[in-house]
């Protein structure tokens, strides 16, 4: 009765490429020069320079992780790690190049802006090429630029905040994305502010072999409040590119921040990511995380609350098809007193799809009276997927409350033949099944997202069960 | 004369223990092979735990030449464990690895139950012990395996045939008193068999730093139902390698019953694996964290077998600046369709300094199965000990029953009641009252 | 329509190699309310789980066809659609998917594509019929069943079943678990469904249920057939006199499908 899986390459709809634009492009591999000649297009202060070369040795230094997923066909030197698509951000829709619109508009950037976006800022290859925000959020100092752009214009703020939170000495690809990054979104939030409709970003890889290493630095502050929604594409090449990001959120007393991805990458990336928000006292950080696309997804979004009754929490939904693992999960940190934070991961395997839970709850000497709740449910849709729970809870405090929950299952035999006898056909009553499973997660989402996450998963599912 | 030899492992002390224990030919390699590589292996590396500091191969070498075997006192520390007036009992009591007592009632010996010190079933039934001997355990597993192979020494030999069902517990207890601790038990229950063994260990002098590095091995054939409970109570200047292992075969059944009472450093690692269709393991442990011990604790169960069913149970509580991992680990192989799986990790946190961990790992590679576990961390509960208060129960004493309540799941099911009695003792010391 | 016909005969089913029913045969037609009732294990939810097609039973011989066409070679969603309603004695919670959406996908299954209903005119009957059987209107955005009460579940299958429009309705065990009061509001949905375009099959060990859904057939089994025909009266004697009067008729000591046979 099982059909044959198709190939995940067919289904990925944005797997279209279009022709090379770019204006400048670097060597391939990773050299001294390679960053230097980086920081010098981009105009760089001395100190970021700096910056990015002492980040280079530790990329150097720090072996290959072991854990997690395979990275054995990941090489490094068949990597372009900078692609200039063109001149600057531009302001208006109109002034971004021909070819580039194209793309973005067969994504539908940025048609959704006009409709519930305050800003949208777009990345192709390695630099932000449409940014544009609503002017009443500007009047209100909200700032929300390309990561360059800010360096240049907010100097203070940025190097205040930068590498605060996810140091290059952390891990060896946020070494690596220190050593090189390029794009990304700055935002920062003033005290107060409260920022009602999203934020959106969003990143297209379109080179083959291509590195994109943005760089996203979010500061909340004080009784500020802000949504940033980004999502990401790529076509899809016969050889490996690598995405590498680092996002560092920094949410000050009393703050609130929600993070919302949308990960669907082509299956032929490598999705290495360090996600990490520091929540001081009062401030809230929520992650929602979503992972579609990719080829190895490693990425586990973490929180630490630093401050008193601070709070965290983690949606994440993993769904890994033929030839793909998701590695993700969560890390809740908590360092003060009376902080609170909740987890819930649904994780689907398929195809032969390795969907991983992977997460951190951490209590540490003064988190007493702090509380995590933590929920992990997967879903293996078939004979040949796998999937692994592997949650590690460290308290080091006796006044903590600390609740783990987990299960693994198949689509039960029972709820199939509930839906089915009132002649729902079994295809559509297992997708009915699995959009249930993952409802937590798509209730969440805004509107528009939720309705492209619900077509992304169906679109997944379709005639791909036997 | 029984010697003592300070800590050169070498081929000689190898040889000269296998020779005065005129251990066949094939014993002598298995401990030069091993013997190689431990020498050879680094230290172990567990995720959570760094014991590249402890010692786990200083210590003095006991050699049994004979004449402590003659000795049948019961020591007067386990005394009260044993009840010598039944007839009902059957128990090998080893010092330091020699035996000094030895009872097995004649109605198993004429049914064929083999009970006897793993040193006398080389001589008498070696083909069975070489046919199990390190099989589940692998002497190259790592450099403790390695150097357990290499030195055992003492240890007991169970054999129970097909259909024979042993109403009374079996009993080994192993003291050391001055030197290392190297016991290698070894059972095997054929098809249909029940047993219950109870396994306790204990050091006596509190100053002495003691190394104990034992295997457990326990074949479970068809049907057969093995129970084995085990306490630990080494002092806190010891350290402890404990490394337990059983193969269940279809339909039979494993119960383990942990009471990790030691006072020291504490490696504990438990593997069951279901190897064929239902099979089934249980395992409850225990633990008090006292002190500045550490210990890194693993359940572990492997299903192989289609409709396995398994249930991991740990509990610890933590005092103190003690550190404890509790890891559980279920892996459902492909093809072990229609298995069940249940985990619950629960610490209770007593002490500000203390630090429990626990890692309740699920790795499901066959997509049929149902696996699922819990785990859960924090002080005991206010809501719980106001409720016994509020029925005129003093706040100690609700504590002190939620805590026994906690530890019930394992001291209920000790078979011995000498040794359950101990058990409690042990626990009412461990959380000083 | 033309009157629906569902026709069983011989029916021979197994569970796990075990024989449950031994040779049923039953015909219902539109109009008509049949009762099956017998004491526990007497294979009267198996006869329920077969008709809808569960994967566990295993038909061994014997036909079931439905308006002449053959129920046995349709899988269960298909038998949805061609008609059949099963309400379930343990119907299934499914996390995560409101009651709306679930009734909304049943329906427009049955309709087929390019017919579907209309968003407006789906919610208008379901909140007539959900005021209907007294049920709160915040049971539309809940999950199926998810945390609902007994008499909460029950409701719930019998509000499908008036939303679905079934041929034939067959009721397990439906009255399991209720009090008077929601067992009134059950039996209130199938008569209001009661009409020669549905037949309607209750199968139940309680007499009670039948004072408020009138049978025109009472059926008792055991040992996995249908031992005694009759009117409503047949369902009285029972209630009066228990089942051991009948089994002595027959000379049966263990009416269960457990004994040899």
């Amino acid at each position: 009765m099982t059909k044959k899986a198709p190939d995940i390459q067919d289904e990925y709809k944005y797997g279209f490429k279009d022709e090379d634009v770019s204006i400048f492009r670097s060597e391939k591999g990773l050299t001294r020069e390679v960053v230097e000649e980086i920081s010098k297009m981009k105009g760089e202060p001395e100190w970021m320079l700096e910056f990015r070369l002492k980040a280079l040795e530790n990329f150097e230094q720090f072996p290959m992780p072991e854990w997690g997923g395979d990275l054995s066909e990941l090489n490094f030197d068949d990597i372009t790690y900078y692609i200039k698509p063109s001149e600057k951000a531009e302001k208006s829709w109109e002034e971004v190049p021909d070819q580039i619109k194209d793309t973005f508009d067969k994504l539908g950037i940025p048609e959704a802006e006009q409709k519930w976006l305050a800003g949208v800022s777009a990345q192709y290859e390695s630099e932000v090429v449409y940014h544009n925000m609503q002017k009443e959020l500007e009047e209100l100092g909200v700032i929300f630029m390309d990561t360059d752009s800010a360096l240049k214009e907010y100097p203070e703020i940025f190097k205040e905040h930068f590498g605060t939170v996810v140091p290059p000495s952390d891990n060896k690809f946020a070494a690596l994305n220190s050593a090189v990054w390029s794009g990304g979104s700055f935002i920062y939030v003033p005290k107060g502010v409260k920022v009602d409709i999203p934020l959106q970003a969003y990143f297209r890889i379109n080179s083959e072999n291509m590195g994109q290493f943005e760089r996203t630095l979010i500061i909340v502050d004080e009784g500020a409040s802000v949504h940033y929604v980004e999502g990401c594409t790529a076509p899809i090449y016969s050889t490996n590119s690598l995405h590498s990001a680092v996002v560092e959120i920094i949410a000050k007393k009393g703050a609130t921040i929600r993070y919302t991805t949308i990960q669907n990458w082509a299956p032929n990336i490598y999705n290495l990511v360090t996600k990490r928000a520091v929540a001081e006292e009062d401030a809230t950080v929520e992650w929602v995380d979503g992972n579609i696309g990719s080829k190895l997804t490693m990425k586990y979004p973490a929180v630490i609350m630093k401050g008193p009754r601070a709070k965290a929490n983690v949606l994440s939904i993993a769904m890994a098809g033929k030839g793909q693992h998701q590695d993700a999960g969560a890390k809740v940190i908590h360092l003060a007193p009376d902080c609170t934070s909740t987890i819930i991961s649904k994780s689907i395997s398929k195809h032969g799809g390795k969907a991983n839970y992977r997460g951190l709850a951490l209590f540490g000497r003064n988190s007493q009276g702090s509380k995590s709740n933590i929920k992990c449910d997967t879903l293996i849709l078939d004979e040949i997927s796998t999937s692994d729970t592997i949650p590690h809870n460290e308290v080091q405090n006796n006044d903590i409350t600390l609740e783990h929950e987990a299960t693994v299952s198949k689509v039960s035999e029972e709820q199939l033949f509930y839906l089915m006898s009132r002649g729902i056909s079994e295809q559509d009553a297992i997708q009915m099944i699995i959009m249930g499973f993952i409802e937590p997660f798509t209730k969440e989402l805004p509107m528009e997202y939720a309705v492209e996450m619900n077509r992304l998963i169906k679109f997944e599912m379709e005639g791909s069960i036997g | 004369m029984s010697v003592t030899i300070n800590t050169n492992f070498d081929e000689n002390l190898v040889t000269h223990l296998s020779n005065v224990k005129k251990e066949p030919e094939w014993m002598l390699d298995i401990r030069l092979k091993a013997l190689e590589v431990y020498k050879q292996l680094p230290i172990p590396r567990f995720e959570k735990t760094r014991i590249d500091k402890w010692n786990i191969d200083q210590f003095e070498f006991f050699i049994d030449e004979g004449d402590e075997g003659n000795q049948v006192d019961i020591p007067e520390d386990i005394r009260s464990m044993i009840d010598v007036n039944t007839e009902n009992r059957s128990v090998i009591i080893q010092r330091n690895s020699a035996l000094v007592h030895h009872y097995l009632p004649k109605s198993l010996g004429d049914q064929g139950v083999i009970f006897t010190t793993l040193d006398n079933a080389l001589q008498e039934y070696p083909d069975l012990v070489k046919k199990y001997f390190m099989n589940a355990v692998k002497f190259d597993e790592n450099k403790l395996t390695a150097l357990h192979a290499a030195l055992w020494n003492g240890g007991v030999f169970l054999y129970v045939p097909k259909n024979v069902e042993i109403e009374f517990p079996l009993q080994s207890v192993y003291l050391a008193e001055k030197a290392g601790l190297l016991p290698h038990v070894l059972i095997i229950a054929e098809t249909n068999s029940n047993l219950t063994f109870v396994d306790y260990r204990f050091s006596t002098d509190h100053n002495v730093s003691y190394i104990h590095n034992g295997v457990v091995e326990v074949y479970v054939g068809e049907g057969a139902r093995v129970r084995f409970a085990t306490v630990h109570n080494f002092n806190k200047n010891s350290y402890d390698y404990s490394y337990r292992r059983a193969i269940v075969k279809r339909n039979g059944r494993i119960e383990w019953v942990m009471g990790e009472m030691n006072f020291g450093n504490t490696i504990s690692n438990n593997t069951s694996l279901l190897k064929d269709s239902a099979a089934s393991a249980d395992i409850k442990s225990i633990f008090i964290g006292t002190g500045r011990q550490k210990a890194d604790l693993e359940s572990k169960v492997i299903h192989e077998g289609d409709h396995t069913e398994s249930k991991i149970l740990s509990r610890g509580i933590m005092l103190d600046q003690a550190t404890a991992i509790f890891n559980g680990i279920t892996k459902m192989e492909k093809g072990a369709v229609k298995s069940n799986a249940e985990q619950a990790e629960n610490i209770l946190m007593l002490s500000k300094e203390a630090r429990g961990d626990a890692n309740p790992i699920l790795l499901i590679d066959e997509h049929d199965v149902m696996a699922g576990h819990a785990a859960s961390a924090g002080p005991v509960n206010q809501n719980d000990i106001y409720y016994l208060m509020s029925r005129g129960i003093p706040k100690d004493e609700a504590e002190r029953l939620i805590i026994h309540g906690f530890l019930a799941s394992v001291v209920s099911r000790i078979p011995i009641e000498g040794l359950q009695e101990q058990l409690e003792k042990l626990i009412e010391r461990k959380l000083k009252r | 329509m033309s009157q629906p016909k569902l026709t069983i005969e011989d029916l021979q089913v197994s569970v796990e190699g075990k024989k449950i029913l031994k040779g049923l045969s039953l015909e219902i037609k539109g109009g008509e309310v049949h009762a099956i009732m017998g004491p526990n294990g007497t294979g009267k939810s198996t006869l329920a789980s077969t008709l809808m097609g569960h994967p566990k039973y295993k038909v061994e011989s014997g036909s079931v066809t439905l308006n002449g066409e053959n129920v046995l070679e349709m899988a269960t969603d298909e038998r949805a659609r061609k008609g059949i309603f099963l309400a379930m004695q343990y119907p299934s919670e499914i996390s995560g998917v409101t009651n709306a959406d679930f009734l909304r996908s049943a329906i427009n299954a049955r309709r087929g594509e390019g017919n579907e209903i209309s968003l407006i005119k789906f919610v208008r009957e379901m909140e007539k019929k959900m005021s209907f059987l007294e049920m709160k209107e915040s049971f539309a955005q809940r999950y199926v069943n998810e945390g609902f009460s007994g008499g909460e579940k029950k409701r719930n299958e019998i509000l499908q079943m008036m939303m679905l429009k079934p041929q034939i309705a067959i009721l397990d065990e439906i009255d399991s678990g209720l009090d008077i009061d929601a067992l009134k509001v059950v039996a209130k949905g199938v008569n209001e469904m009661k009409g020669p375009e549905m037949g309607v099959l209750v199968i139940t060990h309680y007499q009670r249920l039948l004072n408020y859904i009138k049978p025109d057939y009472v059926h008792i089994m055991m040992q996995g057939r249908i031992v005694r025909s009759g009117g409503p009266e047949l369902a009285e004697k029972l209630e009066a006199e228990g089942y051991d009067w009948i089994k002595e008729e027959l000379g049966i000591e263990d009416e269960t499908v457990s004994q040899r046979s």
